[in-house]
């Protein structure tokens, strides 16, 4: 299906808020995002409530299992089963996570940290063009929440995204609560990392909450609120960005729709200052 | 450590019984990776108690524990696809489970809960064109449609929970009802009690999709040398007309 551009704020579709979002269909949410492999080669409820939200929202699509880090080449029945998917829900590019997920065919199922080397570099580099390849479609990487220190031998984060983006001529998926979770882990500034990312390659944002541990560590946990902080930092990569769509993540503790809803529009009003602005300031909105 | 080593140390860590010092030491910050570790057992723990609710209750917390220990040291998962991460615990443990003493349904009461879970989520979106049943056609069954073989009966029977369960032979088939009915949503696996007949010929009917209905009605009878005379045909169209109506049969396979 050929789609406008998409714009706003977004929703994780996930099944426990699905039957009050489908029968509401909040005007406030632009679209929706749903991983893939919770929908390849399966039937029945998912594949119900997806079709039925397909009908209202343009979905985006985000990976849980790529982990553009791996060493392994992700198998041809995968990328040609994915890419189906994709295809069918119209997404205009595809998502996963700047990490690694397992090793030698096993699956940790979680987000393991890469370090920010040159060979990791080149991994990942590899891995996105493979995926560009067999996908047949544009794709993007997610920075993700680390938890332990890289070792000093390598890049810094941000530069080390840099790095891959310029090899792989790839997209980023700009995570704005991983990045403010980093920055509060590992005590930097995260506008700093914020501008460090060429804005060009940004094609979407997540934000959510996170969870802060009695020992100070912030988890990214996806089941709090949006924390004070990564609004102001959204609104921040928005005024340099411009309209980028902007999905609220939330996995765990999922809340009622309306506190959701609450949250969107929060969002929203952020969005509509920040790119109003951004817009203002542009050079072809000065001309 | 270039990378592939390090994500095979990281792997080790997150699946060993108990994380080996110099692998923590090697990728630094070893309070830090006890916190993924932490995450990820946490994480793939409550899949499984979730797909085998029933059958981890019963377990308990301790020999649960152990379980999933074993299982992630042994024969850590492979699948992709989150869903499908249970039905390695359970390929792992159903040998251990079947030769509870104790409980001699607990294997049984797994089998039960996997299948209901595997049910639930089958793929159906490579169905054949399906036209109304005739018996000169291969018949087409609703593509989550699975039999199992019980010695005890293990379902829930109104009560999420029992202490115990009784020996009984069963023959069961679930299948997906995609359909909303007055008494449950939609997409919930429903299950089925057959006779050793009923069971066979929807064995057939699964195994060889390619031949008509007769054809395998046919086999099936000379094969439990049951002759097909006026009570055979009756029982097998009210069989077939209960099947279309829950949703079992979807029809026959047009061209």
């Amino acid at each position: 299906m050929a789609r406008t551009a998409i714009e706003g704020i977004g929703l994780g579709f996930r099944v426990d808020m699905a039957d009050e979002f489908l029968e509401r269909l909040p005007a406030e949410v632009r679209f929706v995002e749903v991983h893939p492999e919770n929908y390849v080669a399966r039937g029945g409820l998912y594949r119900s409530n997806l079709a039925r939200a397909a009908e209202h929202y343009p979905v985006l699509t985000h990976g849980l299992t790529m982990c553009f880090g791996t060493t392994n080449r992700f198998g041809a029945d995968f990328l040609r089963e994915t890419g189906a998917f994709l295809r069918e829900v119209g997404t205009p590019w595809h998502s996963d996570h700047l990490c690694f997920g397992g090793a030698d065919g096993l699956f940790v199922h979680d987000l393991l940290p890469l370090p920010f080397t040159d060979e990791a570099a080149g991994v990942v580099s590899e891995r996105l063009r493979e995926a560009r390849e067999g996908l047949d479609l544009e794709v993007a990487f997610e920075n993700v929440s680390y938890y332990a220190p890289q070792s000093d031998d390598g890049l810094d984060e941000a530069r080390f995204c840099v790095e891959v983006l310029e090899r792989s001529d790839a997209k980023i998926m700009l995570d704005v609560n991983n990045v403010f979770v980093n920055s509060q882990n590992f005590g930097f500034d995260p506008r700093a990392w914020i501008d460090l990312i060429p804005v060009e390659r940004v094609v979407q944002m997540h934000v959510a909450g996170h969870l802060v541990r009695p020992d100070g560590l912030r988890i990214d946990t996806h089941g709090e609120p949006i924390c004070d902080g990564v609004y102001e930092l959204l609104e921040y990569t928005l005024r340099r960005t411009g309209p980028r769509p902007v999905l609220l993540e939330r996995d765990n503790n999922v809340p009622s729709l309306n506190d959701l809803l609450d949250e969107v529009r929060r969002l929203t009003a952020i969005y509509d200052r920040a790119t109003a602005s951004a817009t203002a300031s542009s050079p072809e909105a000065r001309a | 450590m270039n990378l592939l080593e390090r994500e095979r140390v990281a792997t080790r860590v997150c699946f060993a019984r108990q994380p080996d010092p110099a692998d923590l030491e090697a990728l630094g910050a070893p309070e830090r990776w006890r916190t993924y570790r932490s995450m990820v057992r946490a994480r793939l723990e409550r899949v499984v108690s979730t797909a085998l609710a029933r059958t981890v209750r019963q377990l308990g917390d301790e020999r649960f524990a152990a379980m999933v220990a074993d299982w992630l040291a042994d024969a850590p998962p492979t699948q992709r696809y989150f869903r499908e991460v249970p039905m390695g615990f359970l390929a792992h443990h159903q040998a251990a489970l079947d030769a509870d003493e104790a409980r001699p349904w607990l294997g049984d009461l797994a089998r039960f809960e996997m299948l209901a879970w595997r049910v639930r989520y089958a793929d159906d979106r490579h169905l054949p064109p399906v036209v109304e049943l005739s018996f000169e056609r291969p018949i087409v069954l609703h593509p989550s449609v699975e039999l199992l073989d019980l010695r005890y009966d293990v379902q829930p029977h109104g009560e999420l929970h029992h202490d115990d369960y009784p020996a009984k032979a069963l023959h069961v088939l679930m299948f997906r009802d995609d359909q909303e009915r007055p008494e449950r949503a939609a997409f919930r696996a429903v299950t089925l009690i057959l006779n050793p007949l009923a069971r066979d010929l929807v064995r057939a009917w699964r195994d060889h999709p390619e031949e008509t209905l007769t054809a395998l009605t046919q086999r099936v009878a000379a094969a439990r040398d049951t002759a097909i005379d006026e009570r055979f045909i009756e029982g097998l169209a009210g069989l077939l007309e209960d099947y279309l109506r829950r949703g079992v049969v979807l029809g026959s396979r047009g061209a």
